[in-house]
């Protein structure tokens, strides 16, 4: 996402304009006053976020809409939001609008179609933020934090303020939670978060509540399966008392498999016949309820494949090289309508004389194709609505068996009943004990598949931990951070920043820049000179966007710096002292740096250095000059009297 | 569109073109009188699909605006575009049908508004309550239409083209 042009509706009607080059270097240069650093607040303001930070001034007196024209891979999106009234602090009136080629618009012509909340999240789902979340560790007392449009523009901006300072380096990062944000959020940014994270979560959670379910019945199972040749002697003991085993047949009380086999028989046994009674009722209102639970199952699971097609997630694209951008979808208006010159198209029926009006209706449909048949879908947020419908159909799923269960118990019940009479009654009895225990004998089959399913349950629940795993993700943490400390510590000895010879990295636990002396390891707020902080600010920026770049993560690729230059100023009339050398060295940097991206990345500098020695050098990159007293950000005669 | 006598019963009976035309006039007019201009002619295959679906229906709320109400409800787009083009023909009868009967007109510019010199429809003749319901969600779509901005956006918001 890089920015095309930054608007300026009046009060009074008038327009101002302020394009920018995509993937170079754009300077505005200009004395003070004239409204440079106000560029980088209308930025971050027409970027959501809840205040408006834009200074009392010229500015907010005289302009009733701030606009932004975005630049995405395969769009453009103009977003604009109205100036705060006097007395406000701020508000949520903000317009948008999508489109392959669109322009900004030439007049007011528009009004709010959406709040800030809509913006934001517009922008984090072009920009391509997949949904995401960080969970603290337990024992810590914060909510969980999704990652979101804002967070990812702390890595893009560096005010007058910021970019100078010794006790903070990233962007807002004086303001209450800031750090701690950052913190949070850095990871997902930086690409050590798995883009499945939230999808696994969910998986872990279900896999959980089985692996639950299905130990208490492996341990049902084993508590009922008692023993094995000692119940056998007994129960044969039993059956020998009730007639069951002829008083004759001889039995082997050492062989467990004859025994089996011989009660095993003796179940076979069966009394005079008994009227059948009214469980069959309850079996067929079980069956009907079973038939139903069955159909609402495969209805939810159709519901969820939709869902997950919707959202674009059985592709499998998740790599982190690829987002899937989803396209609009036709609904098939060529197809069925005639656009032949001479036909109707609602009817198809031909027309003597095509009239304008039909042939306006035509018109309307081709263009509206045209502006937006390639413009791309924003991924819908569907992931707690599929982990929903997910957990009800289990749910659904054990009912299922549960009915199951009873279906079959009452099968045998109904069989057991009609063998009761006396003798019938404890035959039977005998029969049910040693059925039972000939079925335990039997489900130990059963359990060693169980026990099967468990492992694969337990083993799918452990690959998942890994991947979510604390320590590994802080092992890839480390590993992109030193791969940025490569770059910052070269770039470091280009500048000629103090200790330049020890390497200079990116510290996430204190959130600054240390650089490893043999002796001990200095902290930003430790090194001297404003020009060191101005360097290290710098090569962190350059190396943290270089880094996203290359592994191509969803943050902004624009950088915005409010005068670079302003340690090199001790006074702004004292023109003897300034350090031209140094000025010049610190913007060739950002120059090559960014020419280095080839168009990946657009830097915005707004500075006080009047670019009168190197003039031809500068001059292709400054796109506005505010030096002359008639030129500023607001045009003179919006706000001065006419004589 | 098939003939009348070899329709199937349902699609007849419930989606006949009187209905559905009863439901688009009520957004054409009720869009005209919120911004005092003709209706866009792509637009109007976008309102059969978000009114006759029961679930989407019962969600409808003009007090939010379209583009938040999307957010809010991103299930509710899922088979969207296929409900779209399949109610492509329904569209079409229903829109000739008003066009006759003179309630609607075809601007110069290929869009749709009300007449200011006919007589309205009115609201509570021949209606039980599930008609009442789609008459007033359609005046609903109309005030989204209306304060969504221009016909592109609304199209993408909802993620179809022509």
């Amino acid at each position: 996402m890089q920015i095309r042009e930054l608007v300026l509706y009046g009060y009074n009607g008038k327009v101002r304009h302020l394009p920018f080059l995509l993937g170079q270097v754009n300077i505005i240069t200009g004395r003070s006053k004239s409204g440079k650093s106000v560029v980088g607040d209308i930025i971050d303001y027409c970027l959501g976020g809840d205040s408006c930070n834009i200074a009392d001034g010229v500015v907010r007196d005289n302009v009733s809409w701030y606009g932004i024209l975005l630049q995405f891979d395969c769009e453009r999106v103009f977003v604009a939001r109205k100036n705060p009234n006097k007395g406000q602090q701020t508000t949520g009136f903000c317009y948008i609008e999508v489109g392959e080629k669109i322009e900004v618009s030439e007049k007011l012509d528009f009004s709010s179609n959406t709040n800030v909340d809509g913006i934001e999240q517009v922008l984090t789902g072009r920009l391509g933020i997949s949904e995401n979340l960080n969970i603290p560790i337990e024992g810590q007392s914060r909510l969980p934090l999704a990652a979101n449009i804002r967070h990812a523009l702390y890595y893009c901006f560096q005010g007058q303020d910021e970019i100078a300072a010794k006790n903070f380096l990233f962007h807002h990062q004086s303001d209450d939670f800031i750090t701690q944000a950052i913190k949070d959020t850095l990871p997902y940014f930086l690409g050590v978060i798995s883009e499945e994270a939230l999808a696994l979560e969910n998986e872990r959670g279900l896999l959980k509540r089985k692996l639950v379910l299905e130990k208490r019945k492996l341990e049902e199972n084993r508590y009922l399966m008692g023993g094995g040749s000692e119940k056998a002697i007994s129960l044969v003991g039993e059956a020998r008392q009730v007639g069951l085993i002829d008083s004759l047949t001889q039995v082997n009380y050492q062989d467990y498999h004859a025994m089996h086999t011989i009660l095993q028989d003796a179940m076979n046994w069966t009394p005079s016949k008994v009227p059948s009674n009214s469980a069959m009722d309850r079996l067929t209102f079980l069956q009907n309820e079973r038939q139903q639970v069955q159909e609402e199952c495969d209805d939810i699971g159709v519901n969820i494949e939709n869902a997950k097609k919707f959202v674009g997630e059985t592709a499998g694209y998740y790599g982190e090289a690829q987002h899937q951008k989803v396209r609009l979808e036709s609904i098939g208006l060529f197809e069925q309508l005639d656009f032949n010159p001479s036909k109707c198209p609602l009817c198809s029926g031909t027309m003597e004389q095509p009239l304008p009006s039909v042939e306006m209706i035509k018109t309307s449909i081709t263009n509206l194709d045209k502006s937006i048949s390639n413009v791309t879908r924003e991924q819908p947020k569907l992931r707690s609505f599929i982990s929903e419908l997910e957990q009800e159909r289990e749910k659904k799923q054990e009912r299922l068996r549960a009915f199951e269960f009873e279906i079959d118990g009452l099968y045998k019940q109904d069989n057991d009943r009609k063998c009761i009479q006396d003798l019938s009654a404890r035959r039977a009895k005998v029969v049910g004990r040693i059925s039972l225990w000939v079925e335990s004998v039997e489900a130990d089959m059963e359990s060693g598949k169980q026990e099967e399913a468990i492992k694969k349950i337990e083993n799918r629940i452990n690959e998942i931990d890994n991947n979510l795993d604390r320590e590994s993700v802080e092992e890839r943490k480390q590993s992109a951070l030193s791969r940025i400390q490569g770059n910052m510590t070269t770039w470091a000895t280009e500048l000629q920043l103090e200790h330049c010879d020890n390497p200079y990295r990116l510290d996430l636990n204190k959130v600054t820049v240390i650089v490893d002396k043999p002796e001990r390891p200095v902290p930003l707020k430790q090194l001297g000179s404003g020009s060191n902080w101005v360097g290290v600010h710098l090569i962190t920026y350059f190396a943290l966007q270089q880094f996203f770049i290359n592994i191509k993560r969803p943050v902004p690729r624009f950088l915005f710096l409010d005068q670079p230059s302003q340690v090199y100023f001790p006074s702004e009339l004292d023109e003897k002292n300034i350090d031209w050398n140094e000025v010049n060295k610190m913007y060739q940097f950002i120059i090559k740096r960014t020419e280095e991206m080839e168009g990946q990345l657009q830097v915005i500098i707004v500075d006080h250095a009047e670019p009168n020695k190197d003039k031809e050098t500068y001059e292709k990159y400054i796109c506005e000059n505010w030096w002359p007293i008639d030129k500023n950000l607001v045009p003179n005669d919006w706000y001065e009297e006419k004589p | 569109m098939k003939n009348w006598n070899i329709r199937a019963h349902e699609v007849a009976y419930l989606l006949n073109p009187a209905f559905c035309g009863r439901i688009l006039y009520t957004t054409i007019k009720t869009y005209g009188e919120k911004t005092n201009r003709a209706f866009s002619f792509p637009l109007i295959y976008l309102i059969l699909p978000l009114v006759l679906h029961k679930g989407t229906r019962n969600c409808i709320n003009s007090k939010t605006q379209l583009l938040l109400w999307v957010q809010r409800y991103p299930q509710l787009l899922i088979d969207f575009p296929q409900r779209a083009r399949e109610l492509i023909p329904i569209t079409n009868e229903s829109v000739e049908f008003l066009l006759q009967t003179g309630k609607v007109v075809l601007t110069s510019n290929g869009e749709l508004e009300v007449p200011a010199s006919t007589r309205s429809l009115s609201k509570s003749k021949f209606v039980d309550d599930e008609v009442t319901e789609c008459i007033k969600k359609s005046e609903h779509i109309a005030r989204w239409f209306a304060g969504a901005g221009k016909v592109e956006t609304i199209y993408i918001e909802l993620g179809v083209r022509p």
